[in-house]
């Protein structure tokens, strides 16, 4: 369940960013600064009420790149001032998503046992697309559990054509096969 | 030594001694038989007070005679009626002692067939566990970039297809 604050700053972010050209530029800022803020200390110090506004706006700015957008960093004084720091980034992530989804495509989750190769990428994104016509923008996760073949997401849906799956419901038939 | 008769002194004497009766009858013989009057009215008395005593000793006697038989009726009444609630007691007892028996044994069984289910559950779980642990085994020993490859290109076509779809629990 995403947070309503969460929410709300990421899509008002965006929409600024579209309505000033400057959506890929922000999405890149915003993804550089999540890379920063997957250190356990930094969340930390964000998330500290005894570090000052202003230092904590001073480090941010210290972690993007020179040409950041004026409306990011305002975003980001906006949303330390507020005391949201500790929320900075789970919205980060959601101006990725959103901005993603600005430019008409859609996100998926595709998780698999082994990494792919980006051929490999390429066709399971190109064979979706073809069949569900539209663009899509999918994530590459690897879980072993999954054992073998794939499970994507898909918003609120679960494809799960897995061997874990497979396994998983012979199980099942197993179980009610045997009472 | 000769006694002479003087009838004078006879008439004197005669005199004196009725004047003696007179005076003895007068002063005497009336108190005393005032007295012995007295003597026998209380003796007649005593005698009543004694019968009537006597009579009053056989109607208490009589009425404790009574009140004796009364009291035995009584004490049989409630030694009957304290037996009759023993048994009554004793019979509840016993009914309630064999209904919770009843529903321990019912409980027992119960329990043993709730046992003896899930024990068989367990080894249905364990068994199926087993097996598929050992098709897992298979298929990591066996697995090869090849094999994978084409495992996901098959779960596109059928995710493609709208096979293998379900919701995310807790999802948007």
């Amino acid at each position: 369940m995403i947070s309503p604050v969460v929410h709300n700053y990421a899509l008002a972010m965006v929409q600024l960013a579209s309505s000033k050209g400057s959506l890929n530029q922000v999405r890149e800022c915003a993804e550089v600064l999540t890379e920063h803020l997957a250190v356990a200390d930094v969340k930390l110090f964000l998330e500290s009420p005894r570090v000052r506004g202003t230092i904590k706006r001073e480090f941010l700015q210290k972690l993007l790149p020179e040409e950041s957008p004026q409306e990011f960093l305002n975003f980001l004084n906006l949303t330390v001032d507020r005391g949201y720091g500790g929320l900075l980034p789970d919205i980060l992530a959601k101006v990725i998503d959103y901005s993603i989804e600005a430019v008409g495509y859609e996100i998926i989750t595709v998780i698999t046992s082994e990494p792919l190769e980006e051929a490999e990428q390429e066709q399971i994104r190109s064979r979706l697309e073809e069949m569900w016509e539209t663009r899509l923008f999918p994530r590459y996760r690897v879980n072993p559990g999954v054992m073998g073949g794939l499970i994507v997401m898909r918003g609120d849906k679960l494809y799960d054509g897995s061997l874990a799956g497979q396994l998983q419901n012979l199980r099942q038939k197993m179980l009610m096969a045997t009472e | 030594m000769q006694i002479e008769f003087h009838l004078g002194t006879f008439i004197a004497m005669m005199i004196n001694f009725i004047i003696l009766m007179v005076v003895l009858v007068c002063l005497l013989y009336r108190p005393i038989q005032g007295i012995l009057e007295q003597r026998r009215q209380k003796i007649i008395n005593d005698l009543n007070e004694a019968n009537q005593s006597k009579e009053l000793a056989e109607r208490l006697y009589k009425e404790a005679q009574i009140a004796l038989e009364e009291a035995h009726v009584e004490a049989y009444e409630i030694v009957e009626k304290a037996r009759q609630e023993a048994e009554r007691l004793s019979q509840e007892l016993t009914d309630q002692t064999r209904r919770e028996l009843d529903q321990l044994r019912k409980r027992a069984i119960q329990e043993i067939e709730r046992a003896k289910l899930n024990a068989r559950e367990q080894m249905r779980e364990e068994a199926v566990n087993l097996a598929l642990l050992a098709v897992k085994k298979l298929i990591s020993s066996n697995m090869s970039p090849q094999i994978n490859g084409d495992l996901i290109r098959r779960a596109v076509d059928e995710i493609a297809k709208g096979d293998k779809q379900h919701d995310i629990p807790g999802g948007a």
